[in-house]
């Protein structure tokens, strides 16, 4: 019955297409819709005569015409003006290249070489009269993390060494259908990976799985049915089904691995509010609310873009799996975009009751602004100018934010980060800001970082920096340092956490 | 008797030396071995230079001699005891007589100062081209065969067509197709620096990715995404060329490019066209198949709907028509970008007729009237090229270095000069046709107060889509840049007010201005911007605007690998955006600006311009091709200018209900209409 009704529906659409085509040719005039007259006199150049009688076209001279486009592209490498240096003369920014033979760092892939060259193969497609093609192909990726830490917190210290895996397993059936599966075998989900512990109590810190902390499928309803639509049925709905990462507002609401089933339609439009995104989510596990109850959590999301103003705008309900009390969320959005700065706010609320702490809001302001500097020390630019606002009460809770990297995060001189883990907030506000350099061609980077909290009236300051290098074509490296001062000792916070990755 | 003896007794030895000789030549009689198959290096150079320039009219069923392939090439003329070819004579091989002639203009050369064919002059063989193929004859005129062992066989140039041999019997759509940025997709010089420059800023790892759309057939045949147009294959650099659209057999939806291209010789594959009643069998033509998927969106979104594989949404064309009040109409990209008009929805039964094809050898009374589609698919773009290289090219340009002309022949002189009269046409055409798509996109209402007042003066403007396809500006949205230009100046040309001018560099005031970002000039905190743009989470969770779509503030290091969350689902990864300030199809945006109304002033010159330009000058100096600068042009699509007197007694504030419309323009304050603006300073 339904499927008839749709097909119904689509037939009365397809129907309705049709005639108005036919009444497009019905007329006699071009078939346009003028939403305001033209205007007068409009003419186009003229064309130039036939080239056939010399002298009546105007032509420049071929050095004059070379010089005007930049010389010719058949001899050399990118034309004569970047050959030959001119181009680069004209800008500051640096020619960016790599050699012809380049040989780029390969996942592992069965079928076809990932964006590699070759004759694109099909196999198999989807149902239907004319059902869109596959083109099967397996992918492997991942990164593997060296760590190393010291940190002195709350009197007490912990030094560590210590490793993890991220490994991603694609398979691609068209561009818009795909499977994935990652798994974390030596640090699950947030954990950020094993380590040995050097200090008391020592030894070594086991976090591995062989549970993948990721599986999905992703697939448009426009591609999968094709062969049974109309082309002009609205049909790019994307169905998600699996354990899939959520994060909305910054990763400030939801930041977990959420096992569920998410509509998502793309690009709508609503008179002059484009690129409207709009999700319907049902998450039934491994919803990490910060309660002792396991729950569910049912919303929708949507992200409008208007004039270059980013908002979002998202609603979820918690609903514990032993039917006491629930939690509303409602969290509004805005980015703005003005001049050369940036400008976010963000309104988070939650309504509950006692159980679950309460009624509680987080307000958020984001400011960055870029930032170009003449004098260079040691070849370092300035390059962004940030600065981060917020005021949490003492009610309010993350919905999930267990994707967090729970070791990089102690060393993350910005309080909101820890609220968004899942911190306590407490009748909070504070305030960061700091500058990110970069070096060489963005192969190095240099973020320093100030922040001032207060907790309950006990203020916080807190200094932090982040360095990180390129070393090779897969291989970079990072070091993260906090100092946080306050007259509570438990949050005074000294250390340093240092990194290798290599990527594949 | 002792000689005999002696030769007798050293037979053995010698027969056993001769033995071990000849076993040593002999090719060993393993299973695995197979013999060796004969080797003609010129064999593809001369097959493409007959593809190219003779299978027009030498086709099979034509009266002509057919030189569709190797068989009937080697066949011809054996009947009448006159063969086209004797291997390994080429003097008098009547196909190296016809061709040859004194291409160097040696006086007293005994060769003939134009040769029998083929008969257009541009088309004559190159010195180079002349010795290859009387190598070729010479050395036996052999066919190039790989052995039957190299399963699977290679792909190669000559197993897809040149857009030429199409252009023999289509000339109309090649001429069409020549001028279009199709055709200049993969010879975009600013395309090729783009990519290469996020190919290093991803370590290469972006591989083929944008390659892949723009020369299909080159990234078939294995040409990395790093490899620089000067070392492509010819048919690599006919970028998305005929055969491109029109021997796909399988829809693959939002493919992002990737598009499987049917192999095959001209006559050997099929091609896919709009009609199922090809006439192809009596004229010998290839075999041909109608398929209505060509004529549907979705077939352009294989290529014009991109997301990357991290999930950037680069192009959403495809995905703004979908929703679009043209796809609720039936109204298709083929309609608008195909149509005599371009950016007009026409539907096929208002298209010109005429015949498709004109087939050399068949009178044109036989071939079918077809609705004729347009080939040119206006868009922004234009070439930036030399008019040396861009439509055409002569074959000579790439053994002679025509830069330097007083090396050049006479012969080479002069089909220089009328190829750049030729090209010079074509772009011709496809500007007035680029102008035609801009023309009908969009157009401005401004309203102010008749008089303006000491004070403030509320002008309003207000920018409305006039088509029904997809947003304005759209493609790779956060390159293309639509903006409100407004200009007061007092009565001595003072400026009272500006917004939408442009930095010493030529960029608008805003985030991507390098001005700006170095506090040289303020922002221009009231431009009307239609330009999407980029926007990256930086480390500390605010986001910044980025010229080029790589993140760089999180890691060092950017690989291209698929997204490990459900990019699809969310319209974008969390690291990169797209800002979208474009106008949805056939809506209106307004913005007021508030002027100071100068008390000193007798009148005011409001100058309010719909401007647009394809590129902006900061993505060129990021991408290395800073000398186009100068050729970036500013189109004017429409525009408005009033004198308003100034009232210098103040009087009873107008409320805003009450604000009168605007006075119509006088007669010298110019025409609203297109208008080509400046280029770039």
């Amino acid at each position: 019955m339904m499927q008839s009704r749709c097909q119904c529906r689509h037939f009365r659409r397809l129907v309705f297409g049709l005639a108005a085509l036919a009444a497009l040719r019905a007329s006699a005039d071009p078939p346009t819709r003028d939403l305001i007259p033209p205007p007068v006199g409009v003419s186009f150049p003229e064309l130039p005569p036939e080239p056939v009688a010399p002298g009546r076209l105007e032509l420049p001279s071929l050095q004059h015409e070379l010089a005007e486009k930049g010389g010719s592209t058949l001899y050399v490498p990118e034309g004569d003006a970047v050959a030959s240096g001119y181009s680069s003369q004209l800008t500051h920014h640096p020619l960016l290249r790599l050699s012809e033979d380049w040989t780029e760092p390969q996942p592992f892939t069965i079928g076809p070489p990932y964006l590699g060259t070759g004759p694109v193969q099909l196999y198999g497609r989807w149902p239907g009269t004319d059902g869109y093609a596959w083109e099967p192909r397996f992918v492997q990726y991942g990164s593997y993390q060296l760590f190393g830490f010291g940190i002195r917190q709350g009197g007490r210290d912990q030094v560590a060494l210590g490793h993890q895996l991220l490994l991603d397993f694609d398979l691609r059936l068209t561009g818009t259908e795909r499977f994935h599966v990652q798994y974390r075998p030596i640090g699950r989900d947030g954990s950020g990976g094993s380590y040995y512990q050097f200090t008391s109590p020592s030894g070594y810190v086991d976090a591995s799985t062989a549970e993948p902390s990721r599986y999905w499928f992703e697939g448009e309803l426009a591609s999968m049915f094709g062969g049974y639509l109309s082309p002009l049925v609205r049909a790019d709905i994307t169905v998600t089904a699996g354990k899939f990462p959520f994060a909305v507002h910054n990763f400030l609401l939801i930041n977990d691995e959420l096992l569920g089933v998410m509509l998502s339609q793309d690009n709508l439009t609503v008179g002059n509010l484009s690129n409207i995104n709009l999700q319907a989510f049902y998450f039934f596990n491994d919803v990490s609310a910060p309660y002792p109850e396991q729950g569910r959590a049912v919303g929708l999301h949507a992200q409008i873009d208007h004039r270059g103003a980013f908002h979002e705008l998202t609603y979820v309900y918690w609903d514990p799996d032993d039917g006491g009390d629930g939690v509303h969320h409602a969290a509004f959005s805005r980015t703005q975009m003005i001049g050369a700065c940036t400008l976010a706010a963000r309104a988070l609320l939650k309504m509950a009751s006692a159980r679950r702490f309460g009624n509680g809001q987080l307000f958020v302001l984001e400011a960055n602004r870029e930032w170009d500097v003449p004098i260079h020390l040691a070849g370092w630019e300035p390059h962004l100018l940030f600065a981060n606002l917020y005021w949490a009460t003492p009610g309010w809770r993350s919905i999930a934010g267990a994707n967090f990297n729970r070791l990089e995060t102690a060393f993350e001189v910005n309080p909101l980060v820890n609220i968004a883990a899942g911190l306590q907030p407490d009748d909070r506000w504070g305030i960061s800001g700091g500058v990110q350099c970069f070096r060489h061609h963005e192969d190095q980077s240099l973020t320093l970082e100030m922040a001032m909290e207060s907790i309950r009236g006990e203020p916080a300051w807190g200094l932090g920096a982040r360095y990180q290098q390129k070393l090779t074509a897969r291989t970079w490296w990072e070091l993260l340092a906090i100092a946080n001062e306050s007259e509570d000792a438990a949050r005074d916070r000294l250390g340093a956490f240092a990194s290798w990755f290599i990527l594949w | 008797m002792r000689k005999q003896r002696r030769v007798f007794t050293c037979c053995p030895r010698i027969a056993c030396v001769v033995l071990l000789l000849a076993g040593s030549t002999l090719p060993a009689q393993s299973p695995m071995t197979h013999p060796r198959p004969d080797y003609a290096p010129d064999w593809p150079e001369v097959s493409w230079i007959i593809a190219t320039k003779c299978t027009g009219c030498h086709r099979p069923q034509s009266e002509q001699t057919d030189l569709t392939s190797y068989a009937a090439m080697m066949a011809a003329g054996h009947a009448e005891d006159d063969p086209l070819i004797i291997p390994g004579d080429a003097e008098n091989s009547p196909l190296w007589q016809k061709v040859a002639w004194n291409v160097d203009a040696r006086v007293g050369s005994e060769l003939p100062d134009e040769p029998e064919m083929p008969p257009k002059r541009h088309e004559w063989l190159t010195r180079g081209q002349l010795e290859r193929l009387r190598r070729w004859i010479d050395a036996g005129a052999k066919q190039f065969a790989l052995p039957g062992t190299c399963q699977p066989r290679p792909l190669s140039e000559l197993d897809f067509p040149s857009a030429k041999q199409c252009g023999a019997c289509h000339p109309r759509q090649y001429e069409q197709w020549s001028r279009s940025m199709h055709a200049y997709a993969q010879h975009s010089p600013v395309f090729e620096a783009f990519n290469l420059t996020l190919i290093e800023r991803t370590g290469g790892t972006l591989g083929t990715f944008c390659s892949r759309c723009h020369t299909p057939i080159g990234t078939t045949l294995g040409e990395n995404g790093s490899m620089r147009n000067v070392h492509r294959t010819r048919i690599s650099r006919e970028g998305v060329t005929c055969v491109v659209c029109h021997r796909r057999g399988d829809g693959v939806y939002r493919a992002s490019g990737r598009i499987h291209v049917e192999p095959g010789g001209i006559v050997s594959g099929c091609i896919y066209g709009p009609f199922d009643d090809s006439p192809s069998q009596p004229t010998g033509a290839h075999p041909s198949i109608g398929r209505p998927y060509l004529q549907q969106p979705q077939f352009c979104a294989e290529c014009h709907d991109v997301v990357s594989p991290s999930g950037v949404r680069l192009e959403e064309a495809f995905a703004e028509w979908l929703h679009s009040p043209s796809a609720r109409r039936g109204v298709t990209c083929q309609h608008c970008h195909m149509g005599p008009v371009q950016g007009k929805p026409i539907p096929e039964d208002h298209w010109p007729v005429g015949p498709a094809a004109e087939v050399p050898g068949i009178p044109i009374e036989k071939m079918p009237q077809r609705p004729l589609s347009d080939h040119t698919f206006a868009g922004p773009d234009y070439s930036m090229l030399p008019d040396t290289e861009f439509p055409w090219k002569l074959d000579w340009m790439y053994e002679v270095d025509y830069r330097d002309e007083s090396r050049l022949t006479p012969y080479q002189r002069r089909s220089l000069l009328e190829l750049r009269r030729a090209n010079r046409r074509q772009l011709a055409i496809a500007t007035a046709k680029r102008y035609e798509l801009l023309g009908n996109a969009a157009r401005i209402q401004v309203t102010h107060a008749p008089v303006a007042r000491a004070g403030r003066l509320p002008v309003t403007v207000t920018v409305t889509s006039i088509f029904g396809g997809h947003h304005f500006p759209t493609g790779f949205s956060a390159e293309r840049q639509a903006w409100i230009a407004i200009d007061v100046r007092d009565a001595g040309g003072r400026v009272v007010y500006r917004s939408g001018d442009l930095d010493p560099n030529g960029d608008l005031r805003d985030a991507h201005s390098d001005a700006v970002r170095a506090h040289q000039v303020p922002a221009d905190l009231h431009l009307f911007s239609l330009q999407n743009k980029f926007v990256t989470l930086t480390q500390k969770g605010t986001e910044g605007s980025v010229v080029l779509p790589v993140n760089r503030f999180v890691a060092p290091i950017s690989f291209v690998r698929p997204a490990p969350l459900p990019s699809m689902s969310f319209g974008r990864p969390p690291g990169l955006r797209i800002a979208k300030a474009s106008l949805p199809a056939e809506q209106s945006m307004h913005r007021t600006f508030h002027i100071n109304v100068p008390c000193d002033s007798d009148s005011l010159t409001i100058d309010v311009r719909l401007l647009f330009r394809h590129l902006p000058p900061n993505l060129l100096d990021r991408v290395g091709v800073a000398h186009l600068k100068p050729q970036l042009e500013i189109v004017t699509i429409d525009q408005y200018r009033a004198v308003v007197p100034v009232v210098s007694r103040p009087s009873k504030r107008l409320s805003r209900n009450s604000m009168p419309q605007a006075t119509p323009p006088r007669p010298e304050s110019g025409v609203a209409g297109l208008v080509t603006g400046s280029k770039n300073p």
